[in-house]
């Protein structure tokens, strides 16, 4: 049980996290899932957001 | 108080190399024009207060193309501090045009003069202090590849800043056009650092500026009056002198060594761009890359990541004791499966032993029992001892004493032969198991998110490679040639050798692919660019191809590089049908490109431009594909039975199966109407790598079973060779993922445009991966069925699109203020 509770609240820490960093990307205009490498940009402009 | 400085030049100058090295940033760098096609900001390194915007490179300030407005409208509506202008100074005529224009902005400049390494080189020389002089403003020699003069022009720059130096040149038009200038300056009412500029842009009659300010009354005479002079219009008049006093300036500053004859540059372009060599020379490239990638150096790796790293473990040492162990077992095996064949043949009832063999403790009685039977008949068999390609090279009686012996033979376990790592599923599990984890979040943790995961970055080493040679080929110069060879191509089916750029990036990402297109000006060119860009495959594509070639296709080389060639297959026929119809009628617009020179790609930028994809990629399988792995596991894995909603213990009876096989159905012509590639199929639109993610959950594909070879099996048996390549196929070419389709809705600025290309997308795919199911089946013996009608069916109509007769219309230029 203690086991349980500990891995599902980490799982659902990442998952939060994950979901939150996602939104916030897309309203700072940014492509979730971009690829292009060239994302330099995008993380400063995250920063300055 | 902040300063901002621009970087202003050429396309193909060194800009976002200088970019690069002044704020630590990875923007994105290739050596051909048109790289950057958004401004893109950044700090300078150790300056806290100092923006840095690198703009799009541009040959003019004219408004002809859209760079050319995000940059004029940039160094003139932000503000700027001081203008770097960045020049080419193996180029230096064509790049002080720019420079010209630049003077009469009335901000600061200062201009650094790039590739000095490759100028002393060639043995010219650039009288740099009386280059200052003419231009009236700080010239400082720079190389932004090495490094070298970057510090002082940084130095000049803030310093032009600080004090608010107006350039003040030397270099003059003619005396008729100056005079000219100066009584429309006179006219002007303006501050009086910009009063020249505006008079010029008057003079020239630059629509975009007049539009938001009036000309003066008087002006017009004038400019009238001087073009009736020259007999030319006066946009022609100003380049033309502007030239002239290049040209004059040039004489006096540059002394060109003695030409040699070819440059090595011109040399290689001989035969790479070889009416009849260069074509072949580029399929041969781009072969050995993919096959390189996808087949050798990559699956290496890509098979240690899969089946060690992310499935039960790897050997240190010991490996070759391991799997000698592993074949003698096997041995034993088929020694048991002989007799027992041999029994069934004889007539003895096999049927108890086998299933009590299959359970994990045999039932000693049922095994005694078929022991005596097998000793009554006297039963001996033979079993076949086969190499590695399956001939069979020895063949072995078997007593019933070796079957009894074969019975006990014990699998090796690996952690008794040399040094085993465990690897991170066997770890998860045991780790999971010590703390008490419940068997559903053990299920989740090691079949969701370490299968999901582990699949997709299984690929990583093999995406390395490909990343690798895909920035090496891009950074010494060579792509650029691909887009002029291709140009000759293109142009026969309605595109020009400008829609390859963004075809080139998209075999990186589509979304910048996409987002490249920005760079073709016929309006129509580069909304059929954006619709069929994508066909390319991308990185994330990668893992899906390495699946289905190493899965089904047991590696075989072909399958990868098919891939590639199928992308431009689809882009070449693309292009046949869509430019006959009405809506993308015209002639392609002409081609023109800078070719830079050939030069050996510095380690960091390739290893940085490898690595920064790369890193995305990781970066993407840890969150979005993550969250889509535990949706995938939980849809999967629970689902209503006769007690309710709750787990279950096949996967076929999960959501995720009742979702699938509701739609597979539109699949079933395609060869894989299943409802878990259909799901794989749906899960891909959000992300590619959600093709290879799915399949990791729900066949454990980043497992490791018993036998190494079976990691793939089960992944295999679920295709024929022929629905696992139309599988392939429809997910290559049908809509890459929900960004990419975001970045085709922004560059097409219209949702019913952006509809017809995604429609386009998926209807392509299909009729694609229909025509081969359908073909393929009746070419392989099949019987000719409803589905081989349509089959044919779609090939008539593809046939009949392509080749029927043009529309013809006028070609359309883009009004580019209407995306400003």
């Amino acid at each position: 049980m203690f086991g349980d509770i500990i891995v599902a609240s980490v799982i659902l820490v990442i998952v939060v996290l994950i979901i939150a960093s996602m939104v916030h990307k897309k309203r700072s205009g940014m492509s979730i899932g971009c690829d292009c490498g060239g994302c330099s940009s995008c993380k400063d402009e995250i920063k300055e957001h | 108080m902040s300063i901002k400085i621009a970087l202003a030049g050429n396309p193909n100058s060194g800009k976002t190399t200088l970019f690069n090295a002044l704020t630590g940033s990875n923007q994105f760098i290739g050596n051909w024009p048109g790289v950057t096609v958004e401004k893109k900001e950044g700090k300078l390194k150790g300056y806290k207060d100092v923006k840095i915007m690198d703009l799009p490179g541009i040959y003019s300030l004219s408004p002809y193309s859209l760079e050319e407005v995000i940059s004029r409208n940039y160094l003139l509506n932000e503000q700027t501090d001081c203008i770097l202008n960045i020049v080419d100074g193996s180029n230096l005529e064509r790049n002080l045009f720019l420079t010209a224009q630049l003077l009469e902005l009335g901000i600061p400049v200062v201009v650094a003069v790039n590739m000095m390494d490759v100028v002393d080189k060639s043995g010219d020389v650039i009288n740099i202090q009386e280059l200052s002089t003419h231009l009236g403003c700080p010239v400082i020699p720079i190389s932004a590849l090495k490094g070298t003069g970057i510090q002082d022009a940084v130095k000049a720059a803030l310093n032009a800043a600080e004090k608010l130096t107006i350039p003040s040149p030397l270099m003059k038009l003619s005396g008729k056009v100056e005079a000219a200038l100066a009584s429309i300056v006179s006219m002007i009412d303006a501050p009086s650092f910009i009063k020249r500029f505006y008079a010029v842009k008057i003079f020239e009659r630059d629509s975009k500026f007049v539009e938001t300010y009036k000309a003066p009354s008087g002006a017009e005479a004038i400019i009238a009056s001087v073009e009736k002079e020259f007999d030319d219009d006066s946009e022609s008049i100003i380049t033309t002198d502007r030239y002239r006093a290049i040209s004059k300036l040039i004489g006096s500053v540059l002394k060109k060594k003695k030409s040699v004859g070819l440059s090595i540059s011109d040399k290689i372009d001989r035969v790479v761009t070889n009416r009849f060599l260069a074509l072949p020379i580029f399929a041969v490239v781009i072969f050995i890359i993919y096959f390189v990638s996808v087949t050798t150096v990559g699956t290496w790796v890509t098979d240690w990541t899969n089946d060690g790293l992310f499935g039960d473990g790897w050997h240190l040492t010991g490996g070759e004791a391991y799997e000698a162990a592993v074949g003698d077992y096997e041995g034993e095996g088929a020694k048991v499966e002989a007799y027992l064949a041999a029994a069934d043949k004889a007539g003895i009832d096999t049927a108890g032993i086998s299933e009590t063999l299959e359970a994990e403790e045999p039932n000693e009685e049922v095994v005694s029992g078929f022991i005596k039977e097998a000793s009554a008949a006297n039963l001996t068999a033979e079993t076949e001892i086969k190499d590695e390609d399956g001939n069979v090279t020895e063949t072995l009686p078997v007593s019933l004493a070796d079957f009894e012996t074969a019975l006990a033979a014990e699998e090796p376990a690996p952690e008794e032969f040399g040094v085993w790592v465990p690897g991170i599923s066997a770890l998860a599990a045991s780790g999971l198991g010590a703390i008490g984890t419940s068997e559903w979040l053990s299920g989740l943790v090691v079949d969701g998110i370490i299968a999901g995961v582990g699949a997709v970055i299984g690929f990583v080493p093999q995406m390395l490679v490909l990343f690798l040679f895909l920035a090496a080929l891009e950074a010494c110069g060579y792509m650029a040639r691909i887009a002029f060879i291709l140009d000759r191509i293109f142009r026969r089916f309605g595109l020009s050798g400008k829609s390859f750029i963004p075809m080139l990036v998209g075999t990186g990402c589509g979304i910048p692919g996409v987002m490249a297109s920005r760079t073709i000006e016929n309006e129509k060119e580069r909304r059929m660019t954006v619709m069929i860009t994508t066909f390319m495959p991308c990185g994330a594509k990668l893992p899906v191809i390495a699946l289905i070639s190493g899965a089904v296709f047991g590696g075989v080389w072909w399958v990868a590089p098919s891939a590639y060639f199928l992308g431009v297959f689809s882009v070449v026929i693309s292009g046949l049908m869509l430019k006959k119809m009405r809506m993308f009628a015209s002639d392609p617009s002409p081609f023109l490109m800078e070719l830079p020179a050939y030069h050996v790609p510095t380690v960091e930028n390739v290893l940085r431009s490898m690595w920064e994809r790369g890193w995305s990629f990781i970066k993407k399988a840890g969150t979005l594909i993550l969250i889509s792995a535990i949706l995938i596991w939980f849809l999967s894995s629970f689902g209503f039975t006769e007690g309710g909603f709750g787990m279950v213990e096949d996967l076929s009876q999960g959501l995720l199966a009742n979702i699938g096989g509701a739609i597979a159905w539109i699949f079933a012509p395609l060869g894989f109407g299943t409802w878990d590639a259909t799901v794989a199929t749906i899960t891909g639109l959000i992300a590619k790598e959600n093709v290879v993610g799915t399949m990791g959950v729900l066949y454990g594909v980043a497992e490791v079973s018993e036998n190494g070879e079976e990691v793939w099996a089960t992944f295999a048996s679920h295709f024929t060779l022929l629905s696992a390549y139309t599988f392939l196929v429809f997910n290559l070419y049908c809509p890459p993922c929900f960004a990419a389709m975001g970045a085709i809705k922004r560059e097409m600025n219209n949702t019913k445009w952006f509809l017809f290309a995604i429609g386009y997308q998926i209807l392509f795919a299909y009729l694609l991966a229909l025509i081969i199911f359908q073909l393929g089946s009746l070419i392989g013996g099949g019987a000719f069925t409803v589905g081989s009608f349509f089959g044919f069916a779609a090939l008539i109509f593809i046939i009949f699109m392509v080749a029927r007769p043009k529309f013809r219309k006028p070609t359309q230029l883009r009004d580019v203020s209407q995306t400003v």
